[in-house]
């Protein structure tokens, strides 16, 4: 029989979901530098394959750079384990229904090329031999593409969920995170850069990738306005991707020194912004899974994948 | 050391042996491994007594929470949590206006339990196996492989499992998996004093709770219908069909239930495609940037 | 960290309950960081055991997180 159309009640106002019992600032802070390092290794490897020994420095920064998600991103998902000590469970099983089995396996996987492959680097730099180089260039390879799975994986362990603003959106909020990825990853390898041409790509990669972000961002509220959910507060998003951006545009445009001081900022602006932009995600995502009106509008069959 | 005298009650039990397949004199089921085990909850019949919370409880030796009155009618529990698998919701329609119902004289009362879906998304979310499939098709918490990551809690459609602070493990509902091996029918329905409660195989429930549904209807109780069953409300978006259901005479809205609940896992793919794609194309764009300036 | 001791009444998986002396039953749970497994608390029904334990905090539950069981010498 079909029931009558939802009038907006719920019971007594309880929540009807549970919100994740995540810690938001170290779950978000692991996604952010899970973002970065990821990215970091994949653009050392692009710059590495591109320009070879020219762009030696920036790719020693890149491969450095990839050993944030490993030490300290894992630490903070231990930490945010209710058991810690059981952490070597994830390695239990492999799910491909489960993005938290994938990502563990992905991040096991980033972890050891990416450890090889800066031990290699760091052999290069000390020794000054040259055989460990051409491994390295080997190593980087699977670090990479691991690089860009963890960079993204964690917005489909979002999504498959039942939280509602996480649910809602699941291409652009992959994209989302995808892209701000990238955009951390080039703002944190440009602060670095003493090379002027390199400095101006990783701008304009940052720029490209910040700009791709908004658009997703804009699709991730469509979304949620189509399924009648609430959405992220305007100023946030404002505060974490438009002002980099605008930023960025701003040091592209004026000249010599002014430009390279504001466009320092504005990658100091975008790795915050990647690491707000991650924990207001988790927070909103807690509000709507606790509040029954956002919950029970979600379930509601319009809603309903179109099969 | 001196022992308090209550400490040697019930040291021994009084029976040699456990009766053997108990569920068939209680419930009228035996329990076999190897099919699919789950409860007919008919709201229709509850009266609101919490005899199944109490025996869950008891049995289960959970800790009480939920201390405080909330002033929600009879409902001080809220919600099914860590250590309350067993929640009795009361809604009171129309009591205050004067408009009698034909049955449970306007008070709704629904005794809410984990749902053991077909395709259960906190099983299917668990990155360490700890959740599974037991023999009687039911979803159960390994203890001691859980390490409380918490996944399972906002995979869950209907807001069942959540992690106890005090442990930090994931809990819910086992459907008594320890009283399912030694053949006995689950604590809750066992002590439902009206069999609002009804234990047994899924396939035998089904048949029953339509031919329940038909036989309100034909009573002119139009508004009763199944939550859970295939192709029903509560069973949508690739869940199949779930091994707890109920029948209700409300919208599910009112019960705190979903009425189009989806299976999480299915958004796993799109999400990951369009996650690499973008970062593909960013590569792509870095890359031939990084070329054309080498 | 408190500790109580009394008798192992009932063991369920993690969760187990405690007679002490004054005919008082406690609740607990294996704390995360317990060295006891609960496949270790069957052995210990009905013998004295001291429970070290850290009361329950934030109080929303009536049972506390047991840390240690010991069993004492009878």
């Amino acid at each position: 029989m079909d029931q009558p159309a939802w009038d907006g009640r719920s019971y007594y106002g309880e929540t009807q979901l549970r919100a994740a019992p995540f810690n938001n600032p170290l779950v978000g802070s692991y996604i952010f530098l899970a973002g970065l390092s990821g990215a970091a290794q994949l653009l050392a490897t692009l710059f590495d394959r591109a320009q070879g020994a020219g762009a030696a420095p920036t790719v020693r920064r890149g491969r450095y750079l990839a050993m944030l998600a490993p030490t300290l991103g894992t630490l903070c998902l231990i930490l945010d384990l209710h058991t810690p000590h059981r952490f070597y469970n994830m390695l239990r099983v492999v799910k491909s229904t489960s993005p938290m089995s994938l990502g563990s396996w992905g991040l096991v996987g980033f972890s050891a090329a990416s450890a090889v492959t800066a031990a290699l680097q760091f052999v290069t730099d000390r020794l000054r031999w040259s055989w460990p180089r051409g491994l390295a260039r080997v190593t980087q390879l699977p670090a990479a593409l691991a690089g860009g799975f963890i960079g993204t994986y964690t917005a489909s362990l979002l999504s498959a969920t039942s939280t509602p603003l996480w649910a809602a959106a699941p291409k652009s909020l992959a994209v989302r995170f995808a892209s701000s990825a990238v955009a951390s990853a080039a703002a944190a390898l440009r602060l670095g850069e003493r090379n002027g041409r390199s400095r101006r790509n990783l701008d304009s990669i940052a720029i490209g990738a910040l700009a791709v972000e908004l658009a997703a961002t804009l699709a991730s509220e469509d979304a949620q306005r189509h399924a009648g959910i609430a959405q992220t507060p305007r100023l946030e998003t404002q505060l974490d991707n438009t002002l980099p951006l605008v930023l960025l545009l701003a040091s592209a445009l004026l000249p010599g020194r002014l430009g390279r001081g504001i466009s320092a900022i504005g990658s100091l602006a975008v790795l915050g912004g990647g690491l707000a932009m991650r924990i207001g995600v988790l927070s909103h995502g807690d509000q709507s899974a606790s509040q029954p009106r956002q919950s029970l509008r979600f379930a509601q069959p319009d809603n309903l994948p179109r099969s | 050391m001196d022992m308090h005298p209550r400490a040697q009650d019930y040291a021994v039990s009084d029976l040699d042996a456990v009766i053997a397949d108990e569920a068939e004199l209680t419930a009228g089921v035996r329990i076999r491994p190897g099919r699919a085990y789950g409860f007919f909850t008919d709201t229709t019949l509850c009266i609101g007594c919490k005899a199944c919370e109490v025996a869950c409880k008891e049995w289960n030796n959970l800790p009480a929470d939920g201390i405080g009155l909330t002033g929600h009618s009879y409902d001080n529990t809220t919600a099914l949590s860590a250590d309350t698998w067993r929640h009795v919701l009361f809604i009171e329609q129309g009591v205050r206006d004067d408009v009698a119902q034909p049955f449970q004289s306007g008070w709704l009362m629904m005794s809410d339990v984990c749902k053991h879906c077909h395709n259960a998304p906190c099983l299917e979310a668990c990155p360490t196996g700890a959740l599974f499939r037991t023999e009687f098709d039911t979803v159960v918490v390994q203890q001691d492989i859980c390490n409380g990551c918490g996944y399972c809690v906002p995979a869950c459609p209907f807001g069942v499992v959540d992690v106890s602070l005090l442990d930090g493990k994931a809990h819910k509902c086992t459907l008594c998996y320890d009283r399912l091996k030694g053949g006995l029918e689950p604590a809750c329905a066992k002590a439902c004093p009206t069999d609002s409660i009804q234990f047994g195989e899924v396939d035998a429930l089904q048949a029953r709770a339509r031919q329940r549904e038909a036989d309100l209807h034909r009573r002119g109780i139009a508004s009763a219908y199944l939550y859970g069953v295939p192709d029903g409300p509560g069973a949508t978006g690739g869940l199949e069909h779930l091994n707890a259901f109920f029948l209700l005479t409300a919208p599910p809205e009112t019960y705190n239930l979903p009425r189009t609940p989806t299976r999480p896992a299915n958004r796993v793919a799109p999400s990951l495609a369009a996650g690499l794609c973008a970062m593909l194309g960013l590569a792509v764009a870095a890359f031939s940037l990084f070329t054309r300036q080498a | 960290m408190r500790s109580i001791t009394g008798t192992l009444l009932i063991a369920q998986e993690e969760r187990f309950q405690l007679l002490d002396r004054n005919g008082v039953a406690h609740q607990f749970m294996l704390h995360h960081r317990s060295a006891v497994e609960p496949d270790q608390l069957p052995p210990l029904l009905h013998r004295q055991v001291r429970v070290s334990y850290r009361p329950a905090d934030p109080p929303h539950v009536i049972g506390h997180a047991a840390v240690s069981v010991d069993l004492l010498e009878d």
